[in-house]
């Protein structure tokens, strides 16, 4: 009598089966949406530009009062302005699956829900994504090409933004090498660290980039960081509120647009029957610049 | 059995050779990146290779990034760069045809990346030709493209880098290891020394201009201020009575008269 072989049964087994769960790829995912160093400028939404143009005024205990003698005139001070223009463009993305792929989805992955999530999550991710490109663009530099970060290095960045009278909280965007060598640089120090490690809490509200808080100031890692001196460093940075400032645009919608306005993000199903294909078109308007080039510090150290 | 030969007998055509296996490379593991121009500024300069060269920023030419608008149009965004002190170095710097740009595909879509960074396929790892990229960012200089480093820049950094060794120092009996890059600071400080040496006698501080002279004091207020302090009201009443003078008002006011009168004896003496 044969035994029954597994092979025996190719009719009656799968060559293999879906795994439990969907597994998402390596990616970046760190949203900053939120955070208070980072400024918002506006929605230029029926404002008549695709430009925002941020004002900065020298008022509020910008100038002290000055001594004047008994019965003379005070000189009247003058007020000086200045502004930073953000410039708001579209960004958009499309996945095209066809019915075939969708209908046999076994994960719900494919379901418009999912894609509209995806949708927040990535417009989220743009901005991250542009802030990033933006850190290592200060004038004021710290750290040693070639060399990795030190907490020296850190400590002289948010400093000189102490030095420069710029309004916390301060934020700070590391490349991964960079927060690698500073988190190696936190455990060799010899004297005490005001490091606050990312609770599993605050990453949950803060998204897997948040690595905790030094001497005050909140570190994000995003591999968007750009790299600096030919690819032989990397350019992050630490700035408080007003060097960065970002803005962005409502898409018009209208009776006629099937699919899910997620705040500023417009998720459109355009339907291909001669294809049977489904595009599901996500747009969202924004615009990212550096505001008072003062308020941030890069921080330039080996890659 | 068949027969051969029959006229409805589908002789087949050869088909075409099999292509010859191609070796598919795998892209490089990197993110896609946007292209960019680089951009001097006075203040940021780095020793890299043995020379100290220009901290060059990497500006993003991405729609809504830094003013460039919606059509990908920079102009305004990099005049507005020039603006706060920023020097564009040209793609084209080395001459016609030429460029400091490469790009790469990778998944997703394309890297820009300067011609002297090194990508692999299917590796994440960026390599740099450090000296060459050296060379070239300090002919920028030679080139009269941008201006050299500054005093202040140079004296910035050699204060930074003492602060640093220093502190390495104080470590290096627990981590050996450090040695290395107290060594590798140290040839840094060199480099930075000789800079300062170069140019410190080209370049001057800014000297200044004296300011003004304060105004000289008028001298009967500073003989009124002396009599009210050193003289009770009563004093001063029976001063000024002595002098013919009227006794009337506050003790400063009666100073006042008093010191008017005793300057103006002296001016009709003189």
């Amino acid at each position: 009598m044969a035994d029954t072989l597994y092979a025996d049964l190719a009719d009656s087994r799968l060559p293999a089966i879906l795994g439990q769960e969907l597994m998402l790829s390596r990616q970046d995912r760190m949203v900053i949406l939120n955070h208070p160093a980072l400024f918002y400028a506006g929605d230029v939404t029926n404002s008549g530009s695709t430009v925002i143009k941020q004002s900065e005024l020298d008022f509020m205990a910008a100038h002290e009062l000055a001594a004047v003698a008994d019965g003379a005139a005070v000189t009247p001070t003058t007020l000086t302005d200045t502004s930073y223009n953000v410039t708001v463009a579209r960004r958009a993305k499309s996945y095209a699956p066809t019915d075939l792929a969708r209908l046999t989805d076994s994960y719900g992955a494919l379901d418009p829900q999912k894609f509209a999530e995806d949708a927040t999550l990535s417009a989220g991710m743009t901005l991250t994504s542009l802030i990033a490109q933006l850190m290592g663009g200060f004038s004021n530099v710290f750290g040693t090409s070639g060399s990795d970060l030190t907490l020296q290095d850190f400590e002289d960045a948010v400093t000189s933004l102490e030095i420069a009278n710029v309004e916390g909280p301060y934020l700070s965007i590391l490349a991964a090498r960079q927060w690698g060598d500073m988190r190696d640089a936190i455990r060799t120090a010899t004297g005490t660290v005001a490091f606050d490690p990312a609770s599993p809490e605050m990453i949950r509200m803060r998204g897997t980039g948040y690595k905790g808080s030094i001497y005050g100031v909140d570190v994000f890692v995003s591999n968007k960081v750009s790299t600096a001196n030919a690819g032989a460093d990397f350019a992050g940075g630490v700035f408080g509120r007003g060097a960065v400032l970002w803005a962005d645009a409502s898409v018009p919608t209208d009776p006629s647009v099937i699919g899910v306005n997620a705040g500023k993000v417009l998720l459109e199903y355009d339907r291909n029957a001669l294809s049977a294909v489904t595009n599901f078109v996500s747009n969202y308007y924004l615009g990212v610049a550096e505001g008072d080039d003062a308020r941030g510090a890069a921080i330039i150290t080996d890659a | 059995m068949a027969r051969l030969n029959q006229p409805d007998q589908l002789t087949g055509s050869i088909p075409a050779p099999l292509a010859e296996p191609i070796e598919k490379q795998p892209l490089p593991r990197l993110a896609p990146s946007p292209r960019f121009l680089l951009l001097a500024h006075p203040n940021r300069w780095c020793v890299s290779g043995g020379k100290l060269i220009p901290l060059l920023k990497r500006f993003s030419l991405e729609p809504g990034v830094g003013g460039v608008d919606k059509a990908g149009n920079y102009h305004n965004a990099i005049a507005q760069q020039e603006a706060r002190g920023w020097t564009l170095i040209p793609e084209a710097v080395d001459g016609p045809g030429t460029s400091y740009l490469r790009v790469d595909k990778v998944q997703n879509g394309h890297r820009f990346r300067t011609r002297w960074e090194v990508c692999y396929n299917g590796s994440t790892r960026i390599g740099s030709k450090t000296e060459e990229y050296a060379e070239w960012a300090c002919s920028l200089v030679e080139r009269g493209i941008i201006r050299p480093a500054p005093v202040y820049a140079i004296e910035g950094m050699i204060e930074r880098l003492e602060t640093s060794i220093a502190n390495l120092a104080n470590k290096v009996h627990a981590v050996p290891s450090l040695q290395i890059k107290i060594d590798a600071q140290e040839a840094d400080l060199l480099v930075l020394r000789a800079a300062l040496a170069e140019i410190e006698g080209e370049l001057q501080p800014t000297q200044g201009a004296a300011p003004a002279a304060l105004p000289e004091p008028d001298p009967v207020d500073l003989r009124a201020t002396e009599l009210h302090s050193s003289h009770k009201k009563a004093q001063l009443v029976e001063l000024a009575d002595q002098l013919g003078l009227s006794t009337k008002g506050t003790a400063k006011t009666i100073a006042q008269r008093i010191a008017e009168h005793e300057l103006g004896s002296e001016d009709g003496e003189e």
